[in-house]
């Protein structure tokens, strides 16, 4: 499947930095869409594209440091640039704590601005990636039945069909057909692709 | 040094004596051995030039009083004083000069004055009595002049002698001491004008006396105004300072705002111009708003400049609404750090305002921070500051501004304006107060609204020009 092309939003309450980073960014090839406001943001109909964010920390109205974390509690998931006049430690720290990619101060050069759209954007094609694997995984499991379930969970702990077949109270050859079930609708290749997975998953939900 | 002696030497610097006169050497001996030792000083000070100095030490006997050992005068002084001091009293030959000379002179002096004028007085009565009627109009003079060169005392010899004279030469029977019933009223009214003359130049003095007083006071309050004038100046200087002091980040960001704008937008047009087709529209579109960056970077540092710098005030006639929009975008900064909306809702064409641009600027740019600061707290209600201009009618233009903040409460209000008042933990409480004395000199009147718990709104009207239009 060929992802589209990556898009990069800019969010900047001043007209002059947005257009000339607008056109900065325009002139690096990228697709950009600009915004006065984070509620222009949220109303515009996003595509389904790769694309990273650049936020203004200051801005009237909401503040681009609570707009980071309403993006995080809506489940958005788009790397964040943060730009400011004037940050200070704190702010700086704040934004990396929750998520932000880089935090850079204006005035900004042209070539970091770019680099870091860059690096941002190629974060955001494996993070999509990696999320459209995550969820390929997460269906398949999800189609299990729940005593499959119970023996994948088994089996992955490392215990032997015997033991399982004693765990559950079951006979050693049911648990072998559960178990043929599973390796066939997970689709796993070997035993360790099986936990592979299963742990990734586990990680994910942890997350 | 004996008790009690006065010790006058002379001056080192012009070798004259610094008390020149053995009586008042005399005089100053008595008023010490008499115990009067302020007295005896005054009168050594009013004789020289030079600082007198009072010696005492305790006697033997008892320790608690102390004896006079004497007047001394400092000769080690420096000669100019003394010669200063000499010209002066050569250069004062007047009436007044001689009048005081005489009357802290010693008694034979003026007693040998009331003598003459006296004499004088019968020797022209004699005179006028050879053209006429015995008149006694000199006796009139000779006691009012030796009144006011020689004091009371002398004066009522002067009257008893004229009285005396005038009742034996010319009263007849003349050259006896007779009287007749009918002839009394002539001698009481030369005592009658003895006491007016006396009252008169007693009062002349207490009015003097008054007058330079008051002269005095009227002097010390006017120094005193022009100190107030200069330390409120100041103070309002210190204050406009403070105001940009609190809004230095703000600054800081509107500074910084057109330079990012500068750099990206040159970026921009670098980039577009690197590429192996250079696009020129878009290149010249970046640098047109690299432009206006640099444009709107300088307006805001001399907006700054206008703000701190010491200048008189200057009336003109301005556009209230050019002034606000540029307040609004100075504090904008300050606004969008607090999470304010500042909703501007300005009258189009407005008539052109008689005001100090400056002075203006730093009202507006006050009430916008207060507004601001009254918000700071306010959560589950929107932060909006909304600022309006209007034409009132006769002439008027009204600037308000509203905020959703605390709100003043009722017992604050009449001391609002008041300076040092502050409901603040930071602040001086000197914005308001000097904004009112602003708006004052504009003569308009400006006045503050509350309802506490939904914000208040300030308001302030100034004079407009009706034939200036923008």
């Amino acid at each position: 499947m060929k992802e589209a092309d990556p898009i990069v939003y800019v969010i900047d309450d001043d007209d002059l930095i947005r257009t000339g980073l607008h056109s900065l960014i325009r002139s690096a090839g990228f697709c950009v869409q600009a915004f006065p406001s984070a509620r222009e943001f949220m109303l515009w109909k996003r595509p389904d594209a790769p694309g990273c964010l650049i936020l203004d920390v200051r801005m009237p109205g909401l503040s681009g440091l609570d707009f980071q974390r309403q993006l995080c509690d809506a489940d958005i998931h788009i790397p964040v640039i943060f730009i400011t006049g004037h940050g200070d430690i704190p702010m700086a720290v704040r934004a990396i704590k929750e998520g932000a990619l880089d935090f850079l101060t204006k005035p900004i050069l042209g070539q970091d601005l770019l680099d870091a759209v860059g690096k941002a954007v190629a974060r955001d094609c494996e993070l999509r990636k990696e999320r459209a694997a995550l969820a390929a995984i997460r269906a398949r499991f999800d189609s299990l039945t729940a005593r499959e379930t119970q023996v994948l969970n088994l089996v992955v702990a490392g215990l032997l069909n015997k033991q399982i077949a004693d765990e559950l109270g079951t006979s050693e050859l049911t648990v072998k057909t559960h178990r043929a079930h599973v390796m066939e609708k997970t689709q796993a290749q070997s035993l360790a692709h099986l936990v592979q997975m299963a742990e990734r998953l586990k990680t994910s939900l942890r997350k | 040094m004996q008790p009690g002696h006065a010790v006058i030497t002379r001056c080192r610097g012009c070798g004259t004596r610094a008390v020149n006169s053995r009586s008042v050497q005399r005089e100053l001996d008595e008023r010490l051995l008499e115990g009067c030792v302020a007295y005896a000083e005054q009168i050594a000070r009013s004789y020289c030039c030079l600082p007198v100095h009072s010696r005492t030490q305790g006697t033997e006997d008892s320790s608690s009083k102390t004896q006079t050992l004497g007047v001394s005068v400092d000769t080690g002084c420096f000669a100019d004083r003394h010669t200063d001091f000499m010209q002066k009293r050569t250069d004062g030959l007047t009436m007044r000069s001689i009048r005081s000379w005489l009357l802290r002179g010693n008694a034979i002096w003026r007693h040998a004055l009331v003598m003459a004028f006296v004499s004088g007085a019968l020797f022209l009565s004699f005179a006028l009595e050879s053209f006429g009627n015995p008149h006694w109009f000199p006796f009139r003079v000779a006691i009012v002049a030796v009144n006011w060169f020689c004091g009371p005392g002398p004066g009522w010899l002067a009257a008893a002698l004229s009285v005396a004279l005038f009742q034996y030469y010319f009263i007849p029977p003349t050259h006896s001491f007779a009287l007749r019933r009918r002839d009394l009223p002539s001698p009481f009214f030369l005592i009658l004008l003895q006491v007016t003359a006396n009252l008169a130049a007693s009062w002349k003095r207490q009015i003097e006396a008054s007058i330079k007083l008051l002269i005095h006071q009227m002097a010390e309050q006017r120094r005193t105004e022009e100190a107030l004038q200069i330390a409120r100046a100041e103070l309002a200087r210190v204050a406009r300072i403070t105001t940009v002091g609190h809004l230095a980040a703000a600054i800081a960001h509107e500074v910084n705002q057109p330079l990012a704008a500068i750099v990206a937008n040159t970026d921009a047009r670098a980039a577009w111009l690197d590429v192996q087709t250079p696009n020129l529209v878009e290149a010249r579109a970046a640098a047109e708003r690299a432009g206006q960056g640099a444009i709107r970077a300088s307006e805001v540092v001399s907006c700054i400049r206008a703000l701190i710098t010491k200048k008189p005030t200057e009336r003109d006639y301005v556009q209230l609404n050019e002034i606000v929009e540029e307040i609004v975008a100075l504090a904008a900064g300050h606004a969008s750090i607090s999470a304010v909306t500042v909703v501007v809702e300005l009258a189009p064409g407005l008539p052109l305002v008689h005001a100090d641009r400056v002075q203006l600027q730093q009202v507006i740019l006050n009430l916008i921070r207060n507004g601001i600061e009254a918000m700071s707290g306010i959560e589950g209600r929107p932060r909006q500051l909304v600022i309006k201009t209007q034409t009132q009618a006769a002439g008027m233009v009204c600037f308000s501004i509203q905020d959703s903040g605390i709100g003043v409460s009722a017992e604050h209000m009449p001391r609002l304006f008041e300076p040092f008042f502050t409901t603040r933990t930071q602040g001086i409480g000197m914005g308001l107060s000097i904004s009112h004395s602003i708006i004052e000199a504009h003569a308009r009147r400006r006045w503050a609204e509350s309802t506490p718990d939904h914000g208040s709104v300030f308001q302030f009207t100034l004079p407009c020009d009706a034939g200036h239009t923008a």
